[in-house]
């Protein structure tokens, strides 16, 4: 008797909380609510004043389908923007459902950390927020409607997805974007969009130096990128290989599972970054149904050769592009993060990584296979 | 009165009152005070804890099950022991109103920033207050239900499996703390333990046999969940941003999405209310142990009505989250030393009673 009557007061005080809590000014009608879903930020147009914030928000309306509210202006932060927009609006702009936020390439070489710090400051809006960078001006980008798609806001996000689905891109959001940069052995990455006339597309990879967007890896080069990034194991993926016997060749991998291993050797006194050198074995695998090119691939022979090609071609640009990135003093494959666990804690701390990134020598080797062929003999 | 805890609920308790809102904070905690490798930090401390538990449980044995007021008042005259007791009920109930109000003010934060926390505090000391009158037998109870709704929250860690790196790590132990170790730096990480004491006061409502089991495995389970939000943490957050972030534990659930479901964090946040309930109500209780002794002649749940208007006052005290931690890291300081001291204290007793007369076998009577 006595639980019964514990547990039935448990439960009036608990139903007179919510009652009385749904009283308070925290009240939230859904009707009332603007909903941000996608911010934009940049510099404003035209104008070398750096203090100065362009922001664009939209807010998803829920008819009719695909209808939006775009709202424009310039701030000294996101926050104060966030006021005007209220101030221009009949709803309250609310930012819970945020799930992208939009940086354009102006701002994003300024430095995007004191951004970034008061959305992950922000109790109201979670760590899974897609953080991107447009190639061009990030506001003309939502402000934009492309008629074939979804709203711009939900069409990005989808873009986002289903292009990290496939690996072209690697996963950023607010929590890997500050998980990285408050690291010191490895730098943030995002994804690059732009607009062209009917469409929004991937432009590539963003690699930032801290927090500052220094460097771009073209489209065709993502597929490298990510090999070199993290282990994954995705669906298809193209290698345009270069001109061989007069023709120029492409595989079509599929079901491609990559796996990197980092290894780093070093004397016990290291004096510099040519100290250091960098093993990254790579392990490709996958399953080819579609090759253009001159081998026949029904003859193991040819695919022994065609692995040859392709382990050729992986570990040329990949050292190119490692080469590119230790010009620009990067590290966005945390090679810092595998070099700080072969140390002594005071080793590290004494190091300045950054400086030694352009000196450390990489051995790249890659181990590529053909599954299969799939399901046709001839 | 005739009932009597069992194990199973025993270990329970320990758990709530060992769980509380610092849990939110605990992965920087240890990343702040101990460095790198913070879990084998806080699996030493845990044993210092088993330790502290030990000297407790010799009590139990060489007191033979008296309750640790039969003890002290057999060898104190009772004009001593009375402000004691109300000192100690008055530090009880200031921890448990503490940390319950710490929790309502980071539940303002994340959910009702514009609602007075005060009144929020309010209803949960409404709620200890119907569960102290019920008796440590239906609390254990209830107890036992506030657990399977918190507790399970820490297997949502086996979601971020595919965010979480080993190398994050690193192969350095107790490096980078940011200001080196010292005492203090190893005793706020210890606080979070704090409550495990309450094992001394629930000597004469429990069985005795499975009252230390309870209370052993109880705080093994604590340990083993602390350890494996750490774990997740360590491995999901790099080592300087668990430095950077006030309560990693709250970014780790809102990067949680379900198919049908997001910013989970909400929901297990308030969840957690239960946890810090059960904070406020078992140091409430035993404060309550504490002021029947001092009180024994006062009317039926008058004790209770007045601790918990003291708690309201005391809770409302702290008004911004600043200075709600400092106050309640104090406490947790001062309640550290007196959970190591008056076992020892009452040990040292209990052996001088036992080498004196045999003492009259008034034994197992509860208070």
């Amino acid at each position: 008797m006595n639980e019964m009557r514990v547990c039935c007061l448990l439960l009036l005080a608990l139903t007179s909380a919510a009652l009385l809590l749904t009283g308070c000014r925290d009240e939230k009608i859904i009707e009332r609510m603007g909903f941000t879903r996608t911010v934009a930020l940049d510099f404003p147009e035209g104008e070398e004043d750096k203090t100065k914030l362009k922001v664009t928000i939209s807010i998803p309306k829920s008819e009719p389908v695909n209808a939006r509210i775009v709202l424009t202006t310039i701030a000294q932060s996101n926050k104060e923007a966030r006021i005007m927009f209220s101030r221009q609006n009949n709803r309250q702009i609310v930012s819970g459902q945020l799930r992208t936020v939009m940086f354009g390439t102006k701002l994003a070489k300024d430095g995007i950390w004191k951004h970034i710090d008061t959305l992950v400051r922000d109790p109201s809006i979670g760590s899974k927020v897609n953080v991107v960078v447009v190639n061009g001006n990030a506001n003309a980008l939502l402000q934009r409607t492309y008629k074939q798609f979804p709203s711009t806001g939900e069409y990005i996000e989808d873009l986002v997805r289903t292009e990290r689905a496939s690996t072209e891109i690697p996963i950023s959001n607010l929590h890997t974007f500050s998980r990285d940069y408050f690291d010191d052995g490895i730098d943030p990455v995002t994804p690059l969009i732009k607009e062209s006339k009917e469409a929004l597309s991937l432009d590539g990879i963003a690699l930032f130096r801290d927090d500052t967007y220094v460097m771009r890896v073209e489209p065709q080069k993502s597929l490298l990128f990510n090999f070199l990034h993290k282990n994954f194991v995705t669906g298809e993926v193209v290698m345009a290989m270069p001109v061989q016997d007069g023709e120029q060749q492409r595989v079509m991998l599929s079901f491609v599972a990559s796996n990197r291993k980092i290894k780093i050797r070093h004397p016990k006194t290291i004096r510099g970054g040519k100290d250091i050198t960098v093993n990254i074995h790579l392990k490709i695998r996958g399953e080819v149904l579609e090759y253009h090119g001159k081998l026949n691939l029904q003859k193991s022979s040819d695919q022994r050769e065609l692995e040859k090609r392709m382990k050729a071609y992986v570990e040329k640009e990949t050292k190119l592009l490692v080469e590119k990135m230790q010009k620009q003093r990067l590290d966005p494959l945390g090679i810092g993060q595998h070099a700080r666990n072969s140390m002594r804690y005071a080793q590290w701390k004494k190091l300045d990584w950054r400086e030694m990134i352009p000196d450390l020598k990489f051995n790249i080797t890659a181990d590529v296979k053909i599954k299969d062929i799939g399901k046709l003999q001839t | 009165m005739s009932e009597k805890l069992n194990g199973y609920h025993v270990a329970f308790i320990i758990v709530m009152i060992e769980l509380d809102v610092t849990v939110f904070s605990l992965p920087r905690i240890l990343a702040e005070n101990l460095g790198t490798n913070g879990w084998i930090g806080l699996l030493l401390l845990s044993a210092i804890a088993f330790a502290n538990l030990g000297l407790i449980h010799l009590f139990h044995r060489v007191g033979r099950g008296r309750s640790p007021f039969e003890v002290a008042e057999q060898s104190i005259p009772r004009l001593l022991l009375k402000p004691a007791y109300i000192l100690l009920a008055v530090f009880w109930i200031t921890i448990g109103s503490f940390v319950c109000k710490k929790y309502v003010l980071i539940y303002q934060m994340v959910a009702f920033p514009t609602t007075n926390a005060n009144l929020l505090y309010v209803l949960l000391a409404a709620l200890a207050f119907y569960l102290l009158i019920k008796g440590i037998y239906n609390i254990g109870k209830a107890m036992t239900i506030f657990f399977y709704f918190t507790v399970p929250a820490a297997l949502f860690a086996f979601y971020f499996k595919g965010q979480w790196e080993l190398y994050r790590f690193t192969p350095f132990l107790l490096k980078g703390g940011t200001e080196g170790h010292s005492l203090k730096n190893w005793l706020e990480v210890y606080t979070i333990f704090v409550g495990y004491e309450i094992s001394l006061f629930l000597i004469p409502f429990a069985e005795p046999k499975s009252l230390f089991k309870g209370v052993y495995f109880g705080h093994s389970l604590t340990t083993s969940v602390y350890v494996l939000l750490i774990i997740v943490s360590y491995g999901f957050f790099s080592f300087e941003q668990l430095q950077a972030m006030m309560y990693p534990l709250l970014n780790l659930f809102s990067y949680i999405e379900l198919p049908f479901l997001n910013r989970l964090e909400n929901l297990i946040f308030t969840l957690f209310l239960f946890s810090n309930l059960a904070s406020l109500v078992l140091f409430g209780w035993m404060a309550l142990m504490a002021l029947r002794r001092a009180f024994p002649k006062a009317r039926k749940n008058m004790l209770e009505l007045i601790l918990i208007a003291a708690s309201l006052g005391i809770g409302s005290y702290p008004k911004i989250l600043r200075d709600s931690e400092i106050m309640l890291r104090v406490v947790l300081y001062l309640e550290t030393a007196i959970a190591f001291l008056l076992p020892a204290v009452l040990l040292v007793l209990a052996v001088y009673q036992a080498r004196g007369k045999t003492p009259k076998p008034e034994s197992g009577t509860p208070v």
